[in-house]
């Protein structure tokens, strides 16, 4: 049976009938990789704050409309994202116009406009380490993927920034507009998709494939030990685990596992590491977006380290060795299922959705989702914590001390 | 718009329930007017009484147990997600759930009814409090926030940390939350909000049997001079780009006033160094600013203030753009064509907030402490004048009251 060729840009209609605002979010779709991770994310700086003054007043005469040029990081995938958010009273045509403007390639790239983004991404990479949850949830992600594309960081690395000068950024966003698939998600009126076809015209050409992601190939290595130091009050723990999330089943019976170890109040970690040990006021558990890892994270003690590690730990092997309740398996799976169904709730969880499902190339519906969850039984939550492998300890702060013998420390 | 309906209960519970169908989620928040500044009280006759700072937030922390179990738990049970804050003024304990909504409410109105506070469990739970207020002195805008707060205030408890201090909370007793819950949770300073799917008349049902509590307690409105306290303040946490704030002290306001007031502070905010003001034009062409400040207002008893929150290297110069764009302001008016958009804006920035239960909800949490059901915030949106901003500009924003506080 043969395939319709599909077109570059590719229009995905989301009913968002209930809503008071139109959303538009275009994902141009790069590939996560060290070389150009840092031109990616200079461009979105370069395209948010190209005629910044006209362009926020413009968005302020639409009522307000609130739109974006960033980045987003889902697995290997590096997101450029323009994004808007109008109330429906405004024509979706202007909308429209508003994102053609947006992605104009013309009168940009200046030497003086190139440079001046280059020191502000430069202060923004530099001034992550201040917000010390983030850095140490990031540090654990790079250890815990480490050598594959998902350790990348989708922000950019500053001392790349050196060698991009306006020519090769230039060139490197005629490449996107030409090469790159582009995906737009407008919720709103079905009846307006007419108005969206024109912005196909700046992504001529057919639609290519995805290339192969990465293998993880840190399955089977030995776990590593790392700690960091920085002047900070509290300690921040972190444990990353490769996890498997190949299909449908096994995800849901990852998120179900997570919500039992560290979702809520009501979680192992939640009851054992701080309600019953005292040891942290924060703790919980978390999979990455469209990547096969898993976390645990407490703020913590330094000095408590160690026990809380071992706590965080015994809560994963709970969840492997016994059986998890019906009554418990209920539970998380009711507060999984609200939070899944409340995507239909707002129109940016609706696009966040079925943008992840686009980009795996095995787009499911929210309904068969929820319907997997489900039927997801206790024996499947333990296969999937059995497959959930502990990768990397990582401990951020200003005592951090070595672990153990033939640990790191940095 | 789908109207609101207000009222009271025969025991004096204030409610404010939004009936809509289409929001997927319910929500049901009970507010309790009381929070982390309410430290001193007093009786009619003179009697005093105060509470360690923090005693709000400890409360909030332990109500959840109670004496048959974990409330927490039971929400999960029922299918729903709960949680609770304390802030200055307020404590609030919410949840949202697709179904058994009339279970849920039942058992919010009831475990907020019964405290359940025994030594061993308070002694235990302030290990995790002096862990959250350490996790907090890792978080620059908090530490910058309360910075500015020193610097603006002298007496006024809002200058103190909501959790409380180590020192604060190690003093605190199952006894001290007896006394504080029996003052503090009174009927007549809740209100209910319910936002969502639901039966008006199932809630009222449930609502009226909300037992009245009353005190002879009142908490004590501090006499905080109109000056402020020094006009910089700085911090070191080696942090690799300053983060500061710009605050202005203002007069305080009265309650009937606050609605209108936050919303004309909105306009105020967003002509003197919203995105697309000269403000920012300026410093963002001098490098002084990368992005625009993040802008707020506060107010409450006693105290009223405004933050002005940003990163960069030179904060000295942003203040000093900034003071002198407000002298300008003050001297030659605000643009009508500037006005005119800003009120677009802000239009749309109230509507774009309703698409769900919960912006729904916790935007009425904060319109019910003005006692105004959220309908009212369009309509005086829409009824502010640019001369009534050009007045507040000129009669309420003084330069010398102007702080800035830093992290470095």
């Amino acid at each position: 049976m043969g395939m319709a060729v599909r077109p570059r840009c590719r229009i995905f209609v989301l009913d968002g009938q209930k809503y008071k605002t139109n959303v538009f979010a275009l994902f141009l779709d790069v590939p996560l990789r060290r070389k150009t991770a840092t031109k990616t994310a200079l461009l979105a700086e370069v395209l948010k704050r190209r005629n910044l003054h006209s362009v926020t007043q413009k968005a302020e005469e639409l009522f307000g409309a609130v739109w974006d040029v960033n980045i987003v990081k889902k697995g290997e995938h590096q997101l450029l994202v323009f994004s808007l958010e109008m109330l429906k009273a405004v024509d979706v045509a202007e909308g429209v116009d508003f994102l053609r403007e947006l992605l104009k390639a013309e009168n940009i790239f200046s030497t003086e406009t190139v440079e001046r983004q280059k020191r502000i991404l430069k202060r923004q990479l530099e001034s992550r380490k201040d917000d010390k949850k983030a850095f140490a949830n990031r540090r654990a992600m790079e250890e815990t993927a480490k050598g594959t594309n998902f350790a990348v960081c989708a922000d950019g690395y500053a001392e790349d920034l050196a060698e991009i000068d306006e020519k090769s950024l230039y060139a490197y966003f005629i490449e996107i507009l030409e090469q790159t698939n582009a995906y737009l998600f407008f919720c709103g009126e079905r009846t307006e998709k007419g108005k969206l076809l024109s912005l196909r015209k700046v992504f001529s050409g057919k639609y290519t494939s995805k290339t192969e992601p990465t293998e993880d190939g840190c399955g089977k290595r030995k776990p590593q030990f790392l700690s960091e130091r920085d002047c900070m009050e509290q300690a921040r723990l972190v444990l990353g685990f490769s996890a498997d999330t190949d299909t449908a089943g096994r995800r849901a019976a990852l998120l179900l596992c997570s919500q039992i170890l560290g979702g809520d109040g009501n979680s192992l970690l939640f009851q054992q590491v701080r309600e019953e040990s005292g040891l942290c006021y924060d703790v919980r558990s978390a999979i990455s977006p469209l990547a096969p890892y898993f976390f645990m994270q407490a703020g913590i003690k330094a000095e408590d380290a160690k026990r809380a590690g071992k706590e965080m730990l015994q809560c994963l092997k709970k969840l492997q060795e016994q059986p998890v309740s019906k009554e418990r398996l209920k539970q998380a799976k009711q507060a999984v299922l609200q939070e899944y169904a409340a995507i239909a709730d707002t129109p940016w969880a609706m696009v966040d959705f079925f943008a992840e499902q686009v980009l795996q190339d095995r787009p499911l519906s929210l309904d068969t989702f929820l319907r997997t969850i489900r039927r997801t039984d206790t024996e499947d939550v333990i296969r999937a914590a059995k497959r959930i492998r502990l990768q990397t300890v990582y401990l951020l702060g200003e005592q951090a001390k070595i672990w153990e013998k033939g640990e790191r420390q940095r | 718009m789908t109207e609101w309906k207000t009222g009271q209960t025969k025991n004096g519970l204030s409610y404010f329930l939004l009936s809509q169908k289409n929001l997927g989620k319910t929500m049901a928040a009970l507010v309790v007017k009381r929070g982390a500044n309410h430290l001193l009280w007093r009786k009619a006759d003179g009697a005093t009484m105060t509470f360690p700072q923090g005693t709000a937030h400890f409360i909030e922390h332990k109500l959840f147990q109670q004496e048959w179990g974990d409330a927490f738990t039971k929400f999960a049970q029922n299918g729903a997600s709960a949680n609770a804050f304390t802030d200055a003024e307020k404590t609030v304990y919410y949840f949202s759930c697709r179904k058994a909504f009339g279970e849920n409410l039942h058992l919010l109105l009831d475990f907020v009814q019964k405290p359940y506070f025994i030594e061993e469990d308070t002694e235990r739970e302030k290990e995790i409090i002096v862990s959250e207020i350490t996790m907090y002195q890792d978080d620059p805008q908090w530490l910058v926030y309360y910075l500015l707060l020193e610097a603006m205030y002298a007496v006024h408890p809002v200058r103190e940390q909501i959790a409380g201090t180590e020192e604060s909370i190690r003093k605190i007793t199952a006894d001290i939350l007896q006394k504080a819950y029996d003052v503090y949770y009174t009927t007549e300073n809740m209100a209910l909000v319910c936002v969502g799917d639901f039966s008006v008349r199932e809630v009222l049902r449930l609502a009226e049997q909300f037992e009245r509590r009353e005190t002879d307690w009142q908490p004590v409105v501090h006499n905080e001079p109109a000056d402020i306290v020094e006009k910089y303040r700085e911090e070191r946490k080696n942090l690799s780009c300053p983060l500061f704030q710009i605050g202005f002290k203002l007069p305080p306001i009265s309650k009937k006033e606050r609605l209108r007031q936050r919303i004309l502070w909105g306009f105020v905010l967003e002509l003197l160094a919203g995105e697309s003001s000269p403000f920012f034009r300026r410093a963002y062409e001098a490098e002084l600013l990368d992005e625009p400040l993040g802008a707020a207002f506060f107010c409450g008893e006693g105290y009223a203030f405004t933050v002005l929150s940003g990163t960069g290297e030179q904060p000295d110069e942003v203040a000093e753009l900034l003071a002198e764009q407000c002298r300008w302001m003050q001297k030659n008016g605000i643009s009508e064509k500037a006005f005119l958009r800003i009120r677009k804006k802000m239009i749309g920035r109230f509507l774009r907030r309703m698409n769900t239960a919960e912006e729904l909800c916790m935007g009425q949490i904060e319109w019910a402490m003005a006692e105004a059901p959220a309908e009212e915030v369009l309509h005086t949106i829409k009824s502010i004048r640019g001369e009534e901003v050009e007045k507040l500009l000129q009669n309420a924003l003084r330069v010398d009251t102007m702080v800035l506080a830093l992290i470095r």
